[in-house]
């Protein structure tokens, strides 16, 4: 349904996106996960033909985005990032607005429109104006607005932002919901629950590159057995620490991340008493300690040494 | 291009602002106000404590035949005959007539009603001034009520002559339309009328400050209104409504015509209802053209519209977008004379404000409303004007396809 190759975007010196490539199949929820500044929207914005791409080749339902925009058009719907409503308006006559301009008209379009208001639990509130709504009506509306054409492919551009939890599982429920019907959804996000919990299929991407790309298990399975250990320690112990463990044949690598040690081991329960041995003979303290098992943070800070929560 | 979707876009616009209850004040509370209270202040222009403009009359015959002239004459509401018995020279009928004191003169001559003087031996003298609208009318009305008095004469004398001979048996035959025209030839008034002789004038031609401040209000606000209306776009584009806009059914000509004239409908409704309240409120008379009343609305709303989509497609932020929008109607506005007539300032900055649409439009306004212009003798100002409005149209829709092309 969707194939990316090699797309790259640059905004002026910057590549935004450099060169990531995926593909998506009918009716499968991928998630795109990464931090801030990532390269998402980008992705997203050429994946709408909002932003013709600089390299490499996007086709969405066979259509090229490039050659026939307009074609793609008529398969997606979009979430954006931001409230895109008229604040100022009811929440019905925005969505009448927006059904009108995706060329429905009369009486499909008062009961699509009515649908909606029903799918997004809005319809006690279709008359208010959107701007006396909750953070997460707003957005609930929001993604309904992106249906009213009944699209083939949505995209979600972290559509969770600024809102509660329970508003938060309500919005993951009605995606959910949507795949479940065959909807193939793109989903960002820099929440890694939401992916892990929500997406068939993940992509990882930081600094305009995809680092990962798989389904959740293959992902884990890419960090393999590792686990890894995480201590305290003053800060005059840590080079000495490092010469010392660097070496030790459990240990797969050292480093220092804000202000922590963290050894990354095939076996942790192996290695602690080795640590504990070592810090008793210099009469130190452990201040604290973690043994972390894989899961996709690990993995996201083995690929990017940067924390998804920064 | 689908028009179902402009007019979705355009009306999306007109029940937005509708729905906005300070955005009513800025459409037409403030406008009103502001011509009201400068209307006010700068008063009247003309001099002379009724609006009418006066039609001084120097009666030197004192006749029957002047007084039925006079009395068809005084039946109007566009002007006021005062009678004036004392006489005068031309010289000062002239002075009085060029420094907008009185608006036109006629002197009736002695021996004018005196019914045994062959025809037409004492002409009628008209002193009117031909840049001016309510002379025009003086010289029209007068010229009506010579074409009555001599058609009753005519008529008159055929009946005479019918009431001396036998009636002919034929009805057909008794209204002889050669011997008509015979007598018509020979009016029983006539009327020799000269003008100032100027070319053009270049004094101001306004009798009251509302003829101006109305319709510079009106072109200032709703320049200002649509210029910081800007800010809408810009938040179009950074909230995503506009992204999802370019994804919908509509065409970049669609969105850019969509937005172009949702603005300029404001314009025209905003502009339409000013010019209303400020007719019925001050009594402002536009003139005569009505194609010139309408052409200069439509491309005044076109300017301010296209400016305001260019505006809003370049702007970096809302805030910027209103203030720019703001400055540069403030600007215009000076310029072009909406605050001051360009009458009274320098020559340099006279030619200036005529150069930009604001002057361009409100010299349009004068010319209509203290000359009496038609489209045709102000071609160069709606030149000037539907210049800057395809420039601007072809800028802003350029700027804005790059945006959602
Ligand atoms: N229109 C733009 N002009 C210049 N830089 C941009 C523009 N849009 C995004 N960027 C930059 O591109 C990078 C990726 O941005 P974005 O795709 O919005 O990331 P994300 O959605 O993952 O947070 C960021 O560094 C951002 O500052
Ligand atoms: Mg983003």
């Amino acid at each position: 349904m969707i194939q990316v190759e090699n797309l790259a975007k640059k905004f002026g010196s910057l590549r935004a996106v450099d060169g990531i490539s995926f593909q998506v199949e009918r009716g499968v929820l991928f998630g795109l996960l990464g931090p801030n500044g990532a390269g998402k929207t980008t992705t997203i914005n050429v994946l709408s033909t909002l932003l013709p791409p600089d390299e490499g080749k996007v086709t969405i339902g066979g259509y090229e985005v490039r050659l026939d925009p307009a074609a793609v058009r008529r398969l997606i719907g979009i979430v954006p990032q931001e409230i895109a409503l008229y604040q100022d308006l009811a929440a019905r006559d925005n969505l009448l607005f927006w059904g009108r301009l995706y060329g429905l008209a009369g009486k499909d379009l008062g009961r699509r429109v009515d649908e909606l208001l029903e799918l997004a639990d809005l319809h006690q509130q279709a008359k208010q104006k959107v701007e006396t709504f909750s953070g997460g009506m707003k957005r609930r509306l929001n993604l309904v607005a992106g249906l009213v054409h009944s699209p083939e492919i949505l995209y979600l551009d972290e559509p969770t932002v600024g809102i509660d939890a329970q508003a938060r599982s309500r919005i993951l429920e009605m995606i959910r919901e949507l795949s479940n019907r065959g909807m193939t959804v793109i989903y960002t996000t820099h929440y890694l629950e939401e992916a892990e919990q929500l997406c068939d299929r993940i992509g990882v991407i930081d600094k305009g590159r995809m680092v990962a790309l798989g389904d959740k298990e293959q992902l884990i399975d890419q960090v393999g057995d590792q686990d890894i250990i995480r201590l305290h320690l003053p800060q005059d112990a840590h080079k000495e620490f490092m010469e010392d463990f660097a070496e030790s044949t459990d240990c797969l690598g050292v480093r220092i991340f804000r202000g922590k040690i963290e050894v990354c081991t095939v076996d942790g329960a192996r290695m602690l008493p080795g640590i504990q041995a070592w810090l008793s003979s210099r009469n130190l303290d452990l201040q604290q300690l973690e043994v972390e098992r894989p899961n996709l943070e690990t993995l996201y800070l083995n690929l990017t040494g940067r924390d998804l929560r920064e | 291009m689908n028009s179902d979707l402009i007019r979705a876009l355009v009306v999306l616009r007109l029940s937005r602002i509708l729905k906005d209850r300070m955005g009513l004040v800025w459409l037409l509370i403030m406008p009103m106000a502001f011509s009201f209270l400068m209307g006010q202040l700068l008063g009247d222009w003309g001099g002379g404590s009724s609006n009418l403009p006066r039609f001084m009359v120097f009666d030197l015959d004192g006749g029957a035949a002047a007084d039925s002239l006079l009395v068809s004459l005084e039946n109007n509401d566009r002007f006021r005959v005062v009678r004036s018995d004392t006489t005068t020279s031309e010289t000062a009928v002239l002075d009085a007539l060029e420094r907008s004191r009185i608006t036109a003169a006629l002197f009736i001559p002695e021996g004018f009603s005196d019914p045994d003087t062959e025809s037409n031996a004492h002409p009628l003298r008209l002193f009117y001034d031909s840049d001016r609208l309510s002379s025009q009318t003086v010289r029209t009305l007068l010229e009506k009520s010579v074409l009555k008095v001599n058609t009753l004469h005519a008529a008159q004398s055929l009946v005479w002559r019918d009431l001396q001979n036998p009636l002919p048996t034929d009805r057909s035959e008794r209204f002889d339309s050669a011997e008509f025209e015979d007598r018509w030839d020979e009016p029983r008034i006539s009327v020799t009328s000269s003008t100032l002789g100027r070319v053009e004038e270049d004094g101001l031609v306004l009798t009251k400050a509302s003829q101006h401040v109305g319709p510079a209000y009106t072109i200032f606000f709703v320049m200002m209104f649509l210029m910081t209306s800007a800010k809408d776009l810009v938040t179009e584009r950074k909230e995503g409504t506009l992204a999802r806009l370019v994804t919908s059914r509509a065409s970049s000509l669609d969105l850019v015509l969509g937005f172009f004239l949702g603005g300029m409908t404001v314009g025209l409704v905003q502009a339409g209802t000013l010019l209303a309240l400020n007719s019925l409120a001050f009594g402002i008379d536009y003139g005569t053209s009505a194609g010139g009343l309408v052409l200069v609305v439509v491309l005044m709303a076109g300017v301010s519209s296209a400016g305001a989509v260019l505006l809003g497609s370049v702007a970096r932020s809302g805030a910027q977008a209103e203030g720019l929008g703001m400055a540069v109607t403030m600007i215009m506005a000076a310029l072009g004379g909406l605050w001051w007539p360009l009458e009274i300032v320098p020559e340099f900055m006279q030619s200036l404000g005529k150069c930009i649409p604001t002057g361009q439009a409100i010299t349009v306004f004068h010319d209509m409303i203290g000359r009496g212009h038609g489209i045709q003798q102000m071609s160069t100002l709606f030149l000037g004007l539907g210049l800057w409005f395809l420039g601007l149209l072809i800028l802003a829709s350029w700027r804005l396809r790059k945006i959602v092309a």
